[in-house]
This record gives C-alpha cells, sequence and structure tokens, in this order.
C-alpha cells in the first residue's frame, strides 16, 4: 500500500487510529474547532483526534435540540448522542465559534436533563480571539485549566520536557506538510486537493509520529504525473469531506490550497477564526503563494461568518487580478451538479484555454 | 366587566416615551451634525460609559427597529445585498448598515441615522464581527470589540435570584478581569479621540440609576404577572420597556420606568383590563415584530388572547440589576454585560428562566420565533405549557407572513392551549 492509500485509509474510517489507541488501554481526546491545544494533549501522552461529520447521515436526534446549527455541527451532535463515537475519554470543544459554544451548552443542558449514556464527559475551552494583553491573560489561564484537566485525565504530570518533546513533533509535522504544500504549487501541481484534503486531515485523526512517517515517504514519492487544469485557491466554510474538492476536480480545476481548518488553514497564518480584512489579506497572500488562477469561496449553508467576508476579499483580490468565484447556501451533502454548473462559466473566464499549463 | 384599556388609552407613559424619543434623537442629529463623536453599539454590549462621558450614542437594535416599523428593512436589505453582503445571515443586526448606504436623507427613517464614529460590540454570534468590520470598512468608523467569553460552570441556583448579588461567582472573576479590561481600554480610546474625561462619580450615578430603573421594571413585571386579567399587553409594555432602556442611566429613563409602574398599578386598582374577555395568556418567546407590533393584538377579539410576557419587560426586571461597590464601578459593569447572552440564550439558563416567567405569569401557551431556542421549547412544553414555533425573524418583510401566522396561531389556540387556559381558569 502506497503512502497515500494509508494516508486516505486514515481519512476514510478516521476511528481507526483512536480505536487501536484504546485498545491499547491508552486514552483518546475528541476534540471540536480549530483552537485546540493539540500540543497539550500530545504532551499529556493522549491521542487528540478532531471530531468530524457524516453529510449522508440523518441527524434526527439533533435535530430535537439544535435545527438552527450548521449541518457539520448537527451532524457532530448527532454522533454523540447515537454512540458513534464511543471512543472518547473526554471530548474538549473549543470556543472557535458560537457554534460551539452552544454546542457545549447544549451538550451540557441534554446532559442534565436526560443523562444520555452515550455521551462521554465533556470540557469547554473558552477562547478569546482579540490581539489585546488582557485576552492573552484570559487565554493563559483557560490553557492552565486545560492542563490540569488533561493531566488528571492522562494520570501524569504533564512536564517541561514532554511540552517541548510534543511541540518537536508538531513541528516536525508542521515542516512535513509545508512540502506537502509545496507538491501542490508545483506546475503542474503533484498532489490534488482531493488527495491534499485526505494526507492534511488524516493528521488530525491520527498519531503524528505515525502521520510524519507516511508524510515522509509521500514526499519521497510523490504521485507520478501532475495536475495542470484551472489552479484554485479554496476558502470559504471549514470542509471535512472531500465531495466538493472532488466536484472542482472532475469540473476541469485542481485547488492547490485552502485556508479552512481541515485543510492548509489548519497550518498556516493565525489561528482561526479570522476577521474580514485578516482574512482577506491572508487569502489573497496565500493565492498568489499557491500561483492560484482564480478564488472560490464554498460556503456551506449556516456559515453566518464567511459571508460577510466576500466583499473585502474580493476587493483584495480584485486589486492583484484574481477573480473570485462565491458560491453560498451550499448544503453540507456536497452538491456536484451546483459545482459543475457555477465552477463551468467561472473557469470559461479564468482560462479560457485548459491546456496553457 | 373589565374595561379594556389599549385600544381607547394607550399607556400616556409609552406615548411620552415615543415623543421623548423623537426629540432625542432630533437633538443627537443636531449634537453629530455640530461636530460631536456618535457611537453605534449593539444592544447587549456595554453602554454605560458613553451615557457617563455624555458621548451620544445610538442602540442598533433600537435603528433596526424603527427602520423595520418604516417599512425600510427589506429595501435597505437590498442596499446591502447590492454590495454583496449577505441578507439572510442576521438581519436585525445588519440592517442598520444597510442604512448607511441609504442617500436619500429625505426619505430616510427619522432622517436617518448619522454616520457614527465608533462601533461597539461584544464578539457574540458569528455574523457580529462581520458585520461590525463591515461598519467599519464602509464607513470609516473605529470598530472597537468587547470579547465573548463562554462560562463552563455549572449553576447550582436559579441565576436570577442570584445574579444581583452574587454576579461575580456566577459570572467568573477572569471573564470580568477581562471585561474590565476592556472597559479601560475603551474609555482610553474614548478620552484620548474625543477629549472627554470619564468621572468616576458621574458614572457611579448612571449606576444607581439604572439598579433604580432596573428595580421600578421588575415590580411592574411582578405586578402584571399576577394580574388577571392583564392590566396591559406586550404592545403597549414594549415601547414602554424599551425606550427608557436605550437611555439607561439617565434620571429620565428612571422616571419613566417609575411612571409605567405607577400607571399598570392605576389600571390594576381602577380594574382596567388589555381585553374585556381575557380567557388566554400568552408569551411571546423572542425578538419583538418591530414591522407590526398591532399583530399582537390580533387574536384578543376572537379568542380573548392577550400577549402578557415578553423579555423585554422580563430581562429588564431579571437581567440588569447589580449591587456593587462604588469604589469599583467598572467592574459591575462588567459584570452586568459578561454573561447577558448567556441570560438571554444560553441552554439552560434561558430554557429555566422562559418557564420560571411562564409560570409566574401563569401563560398558557407560548409562541415562539425563530430556529433556536428547543430547549427553552422543551422546557415549556415539559412543564406543560404548549408552544408554537413559528419560523422567520422579526425584521425582514419578506420572511414574515401575516396571514399564515395568524392562521397558524388561531389554530394553536383553538387545538392546544384553549384546553390548558380552561383548566387553569376552573382552578380559579
Amino acid at each position: 500500500m502506497t503512502a497515500l492509500d494509508e494516508l486516505a485509509l486514515h481519512y476514510r474510517d478516521r476511528a481507526r487510529a483512536a480505536r487501536a489507541w484504546r485498545r491499547a488501554d491508552a486514552a483518546v481526546v475528541g476534540y471540536v474547532g480549530t483552537n485546540f491545544p493539540v500540543e497539550l494533549a500530545l504532551a499529556a501522552g493522549l491521542l487528540p483526534v478532531r471530531l468530524w461529520g457524516d453529510p449522508t447521515a440523518s441527524t434526527t436526534l439533533a435535530d430535537n435540540y439544535t435545527p438552527e446549527f450548521d449541518h457539520t455541527t448537527r451532524s457532530i451532535l448527532q454522533r454523540l448522542l447515537d454512540g458513534t463515537f464511543d471512543f472518547l475519554d473526554l471530548l474538549v470543544i473549543d470556543h472557535s465559534s458560537e457554534a460551539n459554544a452552544m454546542l457545549f451548552a447544549s451538550l451540557r443542558e441534554i446532559e442534565r436533563v436526560e443523562r444520555v449514556p452515550s455521551l462521554p464527559p465533556v470540557a469547554f475551552f473558552d477562547r478569546a480571539h482579540l490581539a489585546r494583553p488582557s485576552s492573552h491573560r484570559y487565554n493563559a489561564r483557560r490553557a492552565d485549566e486545560l492542563a490540569a484537566r488533561l493531566a488528571s485525565l492522562a494520570g501524569r504530570v504533564i512536564t517541561d520536557e514532554a511540552r517541548r518533546s510534543a511541540a518537536a513533533l508538531r513541528a516536525r509535522q508542521r515542516e512535513l506538510l509545508d512540502r506537502i504544500a509545496d507538491l501542490r504549487t508545483q506546475r503542474p501541481a503533484r498532489l490534488s486537493g482531493t488527495d491534499a484534503l485526505r494526507v492534511i486531515g488524516a493528521g488530525l485523526v491520527m498519531a503524528p509520529a505515525e502521520h510524519c512517517a507516511l508524510l515522509a515517504r509521500l514526499i519521497a514519492d510523490p504521485p507520478s504525473g501532475g495536475h495542470s487544469e484551472a489552479r484554485l485557491f479554496v476558502t470559504g466554510s471549514g470542509h471535512d469531506q472531500t465531495g466538493y474538492y472532488e466536484a472542482i476536480e472532475r469540473s476541469g480545476a485542481v485547488v492547490v490550497g485552502e485556508d479552512h481548518a481541515w485543510g492548509d488553514g489548519a497550518w498556516h497564518g493565525t489561528p482561526l477564526p479570522r476577521g474580514i480584512v485578516e482574512r482577506a489579506a491572508h487569502v489573497t497572500e496565500r493565492a498568489i503563494a499557491t500561483g492560484a488562477d482564480a478564488v472560490v469561496a464554498l460556503i456551506l449553508s449556516g456559515d453566518a461568518a464567511s459571508p460577510w467576508q466576500v466583499p473585502e476579499m474580493r476587493r483584495r483580490l480584485d486589486a492583484v487580478s484574481i477573480p473570485l468565484l462565491s458560491i453560498d447556501h451550499l448544503p453540507y451533502a456536497a452538491s456536484e451538479d451546483l459545482i459543475a454548473t457555477k465552477l463551468a462559466a467561472f473557469l470559461a473566464v479564468v482560462r479560457p484555454d485548459p491546456d496553457v499549463a | 366587566m373589565t374595561e379594556r384599556a389599549t385600544d381607547r388609552t394607550p399607556l400616556r407613559c409609552a406615548l411620552d416615551a415615543t415623543s421623548y424619543q423623537r426629540d432625542w434623537f432630533r437633538d443627537l442629529q443636531r449634537r453629530v451634525a455640530s461636530g460631536e463623536p456618535l457611537v453605534l453599539v449593539n444592544a447587549d454590549a456595554p453602554q454605560e460609559i458613553f451615557r457617563a462621558m455624555d458621548v451620544p450614542y445610538v442602540v442598533n437594535q433600537w435603528w433596526a427597529s424603527v427602520v423595520a416599523a418604516k417599512q425600510r428593512a427589506g429595501e435597505y436589505l437590498e442596499l446591502l445585498r447590492a454590495r454583496g453582503y449577505p441578507t439572510d445571515v442576521d438581519p436585525y443586526s445588519a440592517v442598520a448598515l444597510g442604512s448607511l448606504f441609504d442617500t436619500d436623507a429625505a426619505r430616510a427613517p427619522w432622517g436617518g441615522l448619522p454616520r457614527p464614529t465608533f462601533v461597539v460590540a461584544e464578539l457574540q454570534g458569528e455574523a457580529t464581527r462581520g458585520i461590525f468590520e463591515a461598519w467599519a470598512l464602509e464607513s470609516g468608523a473605529t470598530f472597537f470589540a468587547f470579547e465573548k467569553t463562554v462560562s463552563a460552570v455549572d449553576l447550582d441556583a436559579p441565576w436570577w435570584d442570584l445574579m444581583a448579588a452574587d454576579w461575580e461567582r456566577l459570572v467568573g472573576a477572569d471573564r470580568i478581569d477581562l471585561m474590565t479590561a476592556e472597559l479601560v481600554e475603551l474609555v482610553a480610546l474614548l478620552e484620548r479621540t474625543t477629549g472627554r474625561r470619564l468621572d468616576e462619580a458621574r458614572l457611579v450615578r448612571v449606576l444607581d440609576l439604572i439598579n433604580e430603573q432596573e428595580g421600578w421594571f421588575r415590580r411592574t413585571r411582578d405586578l402584571i404577572a399576577r394580574s388577571v386579567p392583564a392590566p396591559v399587553d406586550v404592545a403597549d409594555v414594549i415601547p414602554a420597556t424599551m425606550i427608557p432602556q436605550w437611555h439607561r442611566g439617565t434620571e429620565w429613563a428612571r422616571d419613566m420606568a417609575k411612571r409605567l409602574h405607577d400607571e399598570v398599578a392605576e389600571r390594576v386598582a381602577q380594574g382596567v383590563a388589555a381585553c374585556d374577555d381575557e380567557r388566554i395568556r400568552l408569551m411571546w418567546v423572542g425578538r419583538g415584530i418591530w414591522s407590526d407590533l398591532s399583530f399582537y393584538r390580533e387574536l384578543r377579539d376572537d379568542h380573548g388572547a392577550v400577549f402578557v410576557w415578553s423579555m423585554y419587560l422580563g430581562m429588564a426586571a431579571d437581567g440588569y440589576v447589580r449591587a456593587y461597590d462604588p469604589a469599583a464601578p467598572l467592574r459591575s459593569v462588567a459584570g452586568r454585560f459578561a454573561a447577558f447572552a448567556e441570560q438571554l440564550h444560553m441552554p439552560g439558563w434561558a430554557s429555566t428562566w422562559h418557564v420560571k416567567e411562564a409560570l409566574g405569569h401563569r401563560v398558557d401557551g407560548a409562541v415562539q420565533i425563530g430556529e433556536g431556542g428547543m430547549f427553552s421549547t422543551h422546557a415549556l412544553e415539559r412543564a406543560g405549557i404548549p408552544v408554537l414555533r413559528l419560523a422567520g425573524n422579526n425584521v425582514d418583510p419578506g420572511a414574515w407572513d401575516r396571514d399564515a401566522v395568524r392562521a397558524a396561531l388561531a389554530d394553536f389556540i383553538e387545538t392546544r392551549v384553549a384546553p390548558v387556559a380552561a383548566r387553569r381558569r376552573a382552578r380559579r
């Protein structure tokens, strides 16, 4: 099996590493959001696993409590309630979105009123988001609290040496993912966006050391051939599935980068979420760096933040002559026809001659 | 039979408040035109600093209510759409931004909102940051943001019983530290840019007035709750509550809150009722239908149904009072606002409060607007109070189908609420 196949396997069966970890009597901490300090969990000897949704499955249980949530968050709640995530010793929900804060409060209330046996213990990791000393002080206190909780779960003290070791492991992972990103920015791109999403996403659900080993193998022996289609940079909502990427790449384009947190966005730039100006500047910079012909904002239904970011993003991208296509109200389950229709007209303008690499 | 008051004699204090509000806004327009700064602030962010420093401010949601009442919300949302902004993401908070693009001052509601110098909001909700950053980009205003933090503490008692005195523990010292530091920063920004100074003695006076004002609202809420038939309905009480709320911290607002109480008490004493033949008592859960306040009286004649509760007076009664140390006034401002959203929206906090208020007002049914709040729906239903959930929102006319709502309400009252009301009346 190639490294790419193995990474795709972990991405497809995302509970695989967690279940193996549990069989070895080690603890697993699941997390929801983009601000969870993975290094801290690793330093405590825990396996951190980012939770994901399922666009094809029913959300009947979750809809009974939270019909206003975006579909991804509802799906995660559904899976917590129906026992899909039964491998968790602890769930940490961070404050990277308002939906997350409400998810935490909802779980706490469901547990208080109904005592759902499938629910793991739940902790909230509150975060302030502004670059002010008062916000940093607040965050430091929350990080200390979380460290104590993780240490308690692990039954060990988190030493400075363990922190350094975890940080080094993550730095190694980041360095390798930078090289994976380089494969995408080559002309032609050496890795499709769909494969890249699998490669990056696998690292969010498996042990970093094993992920690094697979990344190193992939870098040493990347897929042969290349993708010389129109080069797109993806922004907008987080995509924890490859459906939209597959639809894009079947429509005659290749995704060479993204700023959402199931892709390159998890590794590049300041922590998510970002404000309008900050995100517009970041997307513009990354679109240029990845050699994108155009940017596509794929905004899922229920994403209340991304639609406000589009006008400023468009202004910034216009200034560097990079076209932007924004598609909003997208269903969580990828709509291939919609993408094909919207993208065909756009690509005709972006790249009239597809043979020009 | 009791006398029905609301058709013939609206609350005098509500009429006076509306008149005052027009004069106040004209004066605000004049002050801003003469070079004074203007703050546009979200309703759930602290406003006491502006009051104490005499910096003119307008509450974003109040302006949205004016726009909606003048039937201009749809037009302003279209102005947003034309600039690439969304129109279906929190339109209540966004519609004021649409008014920025209205170039026809002669047609603008109340002569139009002057361009703000500062826009201020807590980062509550995914859209808020975007809306206020867009304000800053489009208008040149300075955006001052408060962090939105979240309590992970389990409540050991109802928040409404504890908050006035024990807010430091309930909200959490770290959260209050953070917002206090932000308030210090806001004061510094205002002092630097406006040349005005915060006088702490003035702030203490503002806080005292607010506590007095909200204390009157609490008495009024309690009076309405225990009065059957209800002396007033929400169509009267909402403006009589909210206009003084937008002027919190002034003698006028405190006095208007007392006048509301006295007028309601007078009606109770005289046996004046909002409905001749009150048979059904309803609560309205969610934001008010500003574009159509008469809607609340639609079912009065046919069904004897009176909306006796909305969050506006309820939250004024339970959500604002803070006992405080006059040596640390900013801390109590933080104590009022750091957990404000939780009081209104958080599962557990909001849902238990809604049940408390429903039982206290002896309501027979609840009508809830919007997609969220299912925990309140379930909690009310568990308490024996049927709930009708309405889709749509409170400002976008495209999302409000009055005929359909009226039909749904009539059916709800006949099939679900009437039996509950009959049992209540039989117990009396």
